[in-house]
């Protein structure tokens, strides 16, 4: 390799070793994105099915390195006023209200009611005048209007922002930047090309053990097996929403706390909705539940 | 070839086989390897794929080029011979066949990797040894051929079959739940079929040079770009995995264009109630909604043959997007006509497929399809319900069988109906050759488009719902 020192593969896995500690396994895909995001100080695009952990890495980034987080959650409709700043009306009026003082000018009326007193910093300008890194994690990008994504382009590529009454505002530090999308609709290739992008599938057969075993602390080795058997099972059934590692977490979670140690066909009857939510599913698996119970393996324990 | 010129010509690949990747991108992907370890490939292949691939539509795409390019042959014959080579020389097929099924059965990966190896060299030996013996035949032998014949004689299928139905009866890994010993198990076999594959090539190319071991096999195409008339079973199954989210995507789409007319009338009751807020001073002008009339759809699906693919999943699309609609009636044809609205009121539109093909009576004479006499049967039968905010779409590739077209109905058609549009799976150089007649129609419609795969499906209907 001319010209290019060697990197040995330190960094990377110790980023995988913070992130266990902050309650979050990697595999090697991300790890080396979340590396590569804060060499080149880039923002991370991370798409993937509903419930795999793309909110949950921002999170995980953040505890473990310290980061305050700030999160904008996108929906229909936000606009400027919602995710960058806002003046503030009503004490603004109030303010006029309580200085009827005939002496007083107007110009130093509105100097004062254009100040910083005056303005209700939301998310993006928080994240932008923050004195110390944040991250800035924002979440559901496509539920965003497209208006709002080419807003939001303009911030990614500078960290910077006018607000016309006060003039230009620049990062003090730049934040560590997460967006996460459902893809309900294609991105901008402008978005695209300004970020890192991370496709987080669901994850190895290995390492969702391992991700159970890290989020329900106490269940036993062979009851994790086991609830997983059944989740990778149904997610091969032909479905129209197969359960994601949330749900696999909140049903494990159940399960042990139902006491129970190992998995019965009552059992797994009783708690399936938290596992599989379309009615048609539940239904589906309802019918193949004998075969559900029989690829989770003999009870042994 | 220093790296910054490989990767280079590695982005041209990728520009080539149609990834848009910009400057900047490429100028991050340069960034990006010099800050992440290499000495391994798969660092080097995240660091790559998140610099220049930014959809996980296109990661099969990505990784075909970076595994031919960075992983080809020449990569493979600078491997250094690593002793474990030939572990069965003179083993007997048998022996070597029950060698493979333990090591998958125990599941242990570099077992696999040295015993695909293995059964490379020997049934390279077995057949003339590459090309370097004396069968002259085996000259001409591509990798494809020792492929097959190395699977023939380790009954690989039967033996991967027998594994699947022991692992799915829990008899394979003892406590290991079925499921997950079934999931590592194909794996496996995965990892065996990779290894010994790429172990074939190898060999090759030691023996008769790299050109004699090129597989010239064809980049993965997206599922949405396949063409409907001429897609492989396996390319339906993923056009078939890949259209909720299209149809999601679209109706997404969609709403959001109904909704973008919100720069409506100002709404002054709207706009004084939210003055009361700010002491009666209204600072924020309220608009309100305008909502854009739906069409009322008519669909009259061609079944016959080749097109049937097509017409499924047009009419799946359709129905999936049946709220963006005022009304969505659906007629298939062969050689008759036959409405078929009320199989999808009931059912899922997958359902509703089946019970279409089951239910409908579309066939009167001898199964070649008859358009023109399908036309006439909906013009006689339905044309008295069109109006002007009707909308009739055909979708047929208007191979007629030397039968008359009968465009009259049509234009009949046509003049009650607000639009009629005719989408034609075979691209448009095909037109009018053979038994083609799309052109005595076309003159009836407003458009006639080729709409030969997903992609050009799902565009058309956003231009027009």
């Amino acid at each position: 390799m001319n010209a290019m020192e060697t990197v040995d593969s330190a960094p990377v896995e110790a980023i995988k070793k913070g992130m266990e500690e902050a309650g979050y396994l990697c595999d090697d895909g991300i790890a080396t994105a979340l590396f590569l995001a804060d060499r080149l100080s880039k923002p991370i695009l991370a798409e993937g099915p509903a419930g795999v952990g793309k909110t949950d890495l921002g999170k995980a980034y953040s505890r473990y390195r310290g980061l305050p987080l700030i999160r904008l959650q996108c929906y229909e409709g936000l606009d400027e006023a919602k995710a960058l700043y806002e003046w503030n009306y009503k004490k603004q009026l109030l303010r006029i209200q309580a200085d009827r003082d005939p002496e007083g000018s107007w110009r130093e009326l509105e100097d004062d009611l254009f100040s910083e007193e005056f303005l209700l910093p939301r998310p993006l300008l928080k994240a932008i005048t923050s004195d110390t890194r944040v991250l800035l994690l924002v979440d559901e990008v496509d539920k965003a209007d497209v208006e709002f994504e080419a807003f939001l382009l303009e911030i990614l590529s500078d960290f910077q922002v006018s607000v016309p009454e006060l003039g230009t505002v620049s990062a003090k530090r730049m934040p560590f930047v997460v967006l996460t999308s459902n893809r309900t609709r294609d991105l901008s290739e402008a978005l695209r090309r300004r970020c890192l992008y991370l496709y987080i599938d669901f994850p190895e057969q290995a390492r969702e053990l391992q991700i159970i075993r890290l989020r329900v602390p106490g269940i036993s080795e062979r009851l994790a097996e086991r609830v997983l058997a059944v989740v990778r099972y149904i997610r091969g059934m032909d479905l129209k929403k197969v359960p994601s590692i949330s749900e696999t977490l909140d049903w494990a979670s159940a399960v042990k706390v139902m006491g129970a140690d190992t998995l019965d066909s009552a059992l797994l009857s009783s708690t399936l909705s938290l596992l599989v939510k379309e009615q048609k599913d539940l239904e589906k698996v309802r019918r193949a539940l004998p075969e559900v119970m029989r690829q989770a393996g003999r009870e042994t324990c | 070839m220093p790296v910054d010129q490989k990767l280079l010509t590695f982005i041209g690949r990728l520009r080539e086989s149609g990834l848009q990747v910009s400057i900047a991108e490429s100028m991050d992907a340069f960034e990006a390897l010099r800050v992440v370890p290499l000495d391994s490939m798969e660092p080097f292949r995240h660091a790559l794929r998140a610099t220049l691939v930014k959809s996980e539509l296109d990661f099969p795409l990505f990784d075909a080029i970076f595994d031919s390019f960075f992983c080809g042959t020449e990569a493979l014959l600078a491997r250094p011979e690593d002793g474990g080579e030939e572990p069965a020389a003179g083993a007997d097929p048998g022996d070597l066949s029950e060698q493979v099924r333990m090591a998958l059965s125990g599941g242990n990966a570099a077992d696999i990797v040295a015993l695909a190896r293995g059964a490379a060299a020997a049934i390279g030996r077995m057949e003339g040894g590459f090309g370097g013996g004396s069968r002259p035949l085996a000259l001409m032998a591509g990798p494809g051929y020792y492929v097959f014949k190395g699977m023939e004689m380790l009954d690989f299928a039967r033996m991967t079959r027998d594994l699947r139905t022991r692992a799915e009866r829990g008899e394979l890994a003892g406590d290991v739940p079925p499921a997950l010993a079934t999931e590592r198990l194909l794996q496996d076999i995965e990892l065996f079929r990779r290894e010994f594959e790429r172990e074939v090539v190898r060999l090759l190319a030691l023996r008769r040079g790299e050109e004699a071991a090129r597989r010239r096999k064809r980049l993965p195409v997206r599922p949405e770009e396949v063409d409907f008339l001429n897609a492989s079973v396996r390319q339906i199954e993923e056009m078939r995995r890949v259209l909720p989210a299209l149809a999601r995507k679209l109706a997404a789409r969609i709403a959001r264009r109904h909704s973008a007319g919100r720069a409506g009338r100002v709404d002054v009751r709207n706009t004084l109630r939210h003055s009361i807020s700010s002491g009666g001073v209204p600072l924020e002008v309220k608009y309100r909604k305008r909502v854009p009339a739906k069409p009322e759809l008519w669909v009259l699906c061609d079944v016959s043959g080749s097109v049937r693919t097509f017409s499924d999943f047009t009419l799946q699309l359709v129905y999936s997007l049946h709220q963006q609609f005022k009304a969505v009636r659906s007629f298939v044809f062969i050689d008759r006509l036959d409405e078929v609205t009320s199989c999808f009121e009931k059912h899922d539109a997958d359902d509703a497929i089946e019970r279409v093909y089951r239910d409908a009576v579309v066939v009167d004479g001898d199964g070649h399809s008859d358009i023109g006499r399908a036309l006439e049967m909906f013009d006689a039968g339905y044309a008295g319900e069109l109006g002007p905010r009707s909308t009739v779409l055909i979708l047929s590739d208007a191979r007629n069988n030397a039968r008359d077209p009968r465009a009259p109905a049509l234009a009949r058609t046509s003049e009650r109906a607000g639009k009629v549009h005719w989408l034609n799976p075979e691209p448009r150089d095909k037109w009018d050759t053979g038994d083609s007649v799309i052109g005595a129609y076309e003159g009836h419609c407003e458009a006639v488009t080729e709409c030969r795969n997903l992609k050009q499906l799902a565009d058309f209907v956003y231009r027009k719902a």
